[in-house]
């Protein structure tokens, strides 16, 4: 979606069109909550933090700059609804949900991974990302599944570009590793078990 | 930021046959052109090392980019701001408002009015008690008049009850010896009270009195009896073996007590 539609989409939904804000939502719930999900480790809090940034988002839509980006506005909501989160209740990182990843409880009710195959890494990426620093973490989650530039995550983050980049290569490097490992044990695991 | 290959730092100070890893990350940051990472993705033929951890951390960027399915939360989402009334029209959110300064503005001119109101007509809207006007003056000070003196004919009266039964006692007692024992008797009245007449001293008593009995029992053949008599304020032919009224005051305990005139005989 470029920045018109998004805008003529923001604009009907202020005017009071159900169906524009469900299209608003829709367009962008994907990826905050793979934000949240790979930042918490944990689906119940990202389902949450991800509908109240919503719900505050949608509260507060006549007030939206458009010289900004609506995914910035969001990221930067659903962000500090973690962090408040995270400081009131600090999430364990859900070791149950990695392990029941390949059984939905059921449609709409649970995230799944949708390639059962790949169960394996999805729980290896998981535990090895959740073995990173928080910056590192979110850092390698935002630039590398989201896809967003580095001038764009040290603004978001309010770092400097130098620190991002810092921050990225670490991260990278110990996530290789990380992964290398989980994937290894997965596999060895998974050996065993047949 | 594009580098090219020669102006990387890492590219002066390296080991032949090894690519850098800072040039190895300056490429997954896609911060160098096309050409540059071809000739990286060659020279990494030739470098077994720099290749397996490239593959890794590419695995692990794979990994991370896989698809999450997720519950669609936009039904939810609308049902909640609904409920807390944040996701509102722009037309029902303009009526809000308007509704909201009609209510400020009508509230800002009830003020106004009240205030207004009070100023001219202060009595009108003042809540605080006021005075009432006086009326009937001379019908309220004779009711006042008869109130107080209906209280001192009652503690009169009470007076002559208590003292009674301790009288008739004293009739038995001729011996001397006892005689000019003082009796305090408290008189209160629940307001001041001015007495005038032949019974009471004149004089105001105050809401607090004390009434000093004497027994009289002394035999006329005593001699200096009616020095003692003349002493105590009584006549020379007061009754024998009586109770008598010989003296007041308004403070208990006073040494000293005011004669009375003309001693009041209790039956």
């Amino acid at each position: 979606m470029d920045r018109n539609e998004e805008r003529a989409l923001i604009e009907r939904a202020i005017a009071g069109e159900r169906q524009a804000a469900g299209d608003l939502i829709r367009a962008h719930q994907r990826s905050v909550y793979a934000y949240i999900l790979r930042m918490s480790g944990r689906p119940d809090v990202a389902e949450d933090i991800v509908q109240e940034a919503f719900v505050r988002v949608l509260g507060n839509l006549h007030r939206f700059d458009f010289r900004f980006r609506f995914s910035t506005w969001l990221f930067t909501i659903a962000r500090r609804l973690y962090m408040n989160a995270m400081a009131k209740n600090r999430p364990a990182y859900d070791t149950d949900f990695v392990g029941s990843m390949g059984s939905p409880a059921g449609p709409g009710e649970q995230a799944v991974y949708t390639d059962e195959r790949s169960q394996v890494q999805q729980d290896a990426i998981q535990t090895a990302l959740m073995s990173l620093s928080e910056e590192q973490r979110e850092i390698i989650v935002l630039f590398h599944q989201l896809d967003w530039p580095i001038s764009l995550i040290a603004s978001h983050l309010d770092m400097p570009e130098g620190t991002i980049k810092s921050h990225l290569h670490r991260g990278r490097k110990r996530l290789r590793v990380l992964f290398k490992d989980q994937s290894a044990l997965a596999l060895k695991l998974e050996g065993v078990a047949q | 930021m594009s580098h090219s290959r020669r102006d990387h730092p890492d590219m002066r100070d390296q080991s032949p046959g090894r690519i850098p890893e800072s040039l190895i990350d300056a490429a997954m940051d896609g911060e160098l052109d096309a050409q540059i990472q071809k000739e990286i993705g060659h020279a990494l033929q030739y470098d077994p090392a720099r290749r397996q951890e490239f593959h890794d951390t590419r695995d692990a960027i794979n990994a991370l980019r896989m698809p999450i399915d997720m519950p669609d939360l936009s039904d939810r989402v609308l049902e909640r701001a609904n409920r807390h009334r944040r996701f509102i029209p722009r037309k029902l959110r303009q009526q809000v408002r308007a509704g909201r300064v009609v209510m400020c503005a009508a509230l800002l001119t009830t003020l106004l009015a009240v205030a207004g109101l009070q100023r001219m007509y202060p009595r009108l809207t003042t809540i605080a008690a006021q005075q009432t006007p006086v009326r009937d003056i001379e019908l309220a000070v004779e009711q006042d008049r008869n109130q107080i003196v209906d209280s001192v004919h009652n503690e009169v009266g009470a007076l002559r009850a208590t003292i009674a039964p301790v009288a008739g006692l004293f009739d038995r007692l001729d011996r001397p010896g006892i005689n000019d024992a003082r009796y305090g008797v408290e008189i209160r009245t629940a307001s001041v009270v001015t007495t005038e007449g032949d019974r009471f001293p004149a004089g105001q008593l105050g809401t607090h009195a004390y009434a000093v009995y004497t027994i009289v029992n002394h035999r006329p053949s005593v001699s200096g009896v009616n020095t003692r008599r003349s002493r105590l304020g009584l006549l020379a032919d007061a009754p024998m073996n009586r109770v008598a009224l010989t003296s007041w005051t308004t403070e208990p305990d006073a040494p000293r007590v005011k004669p009375v005139d003309d001693p009041l005989d209790l039956p």
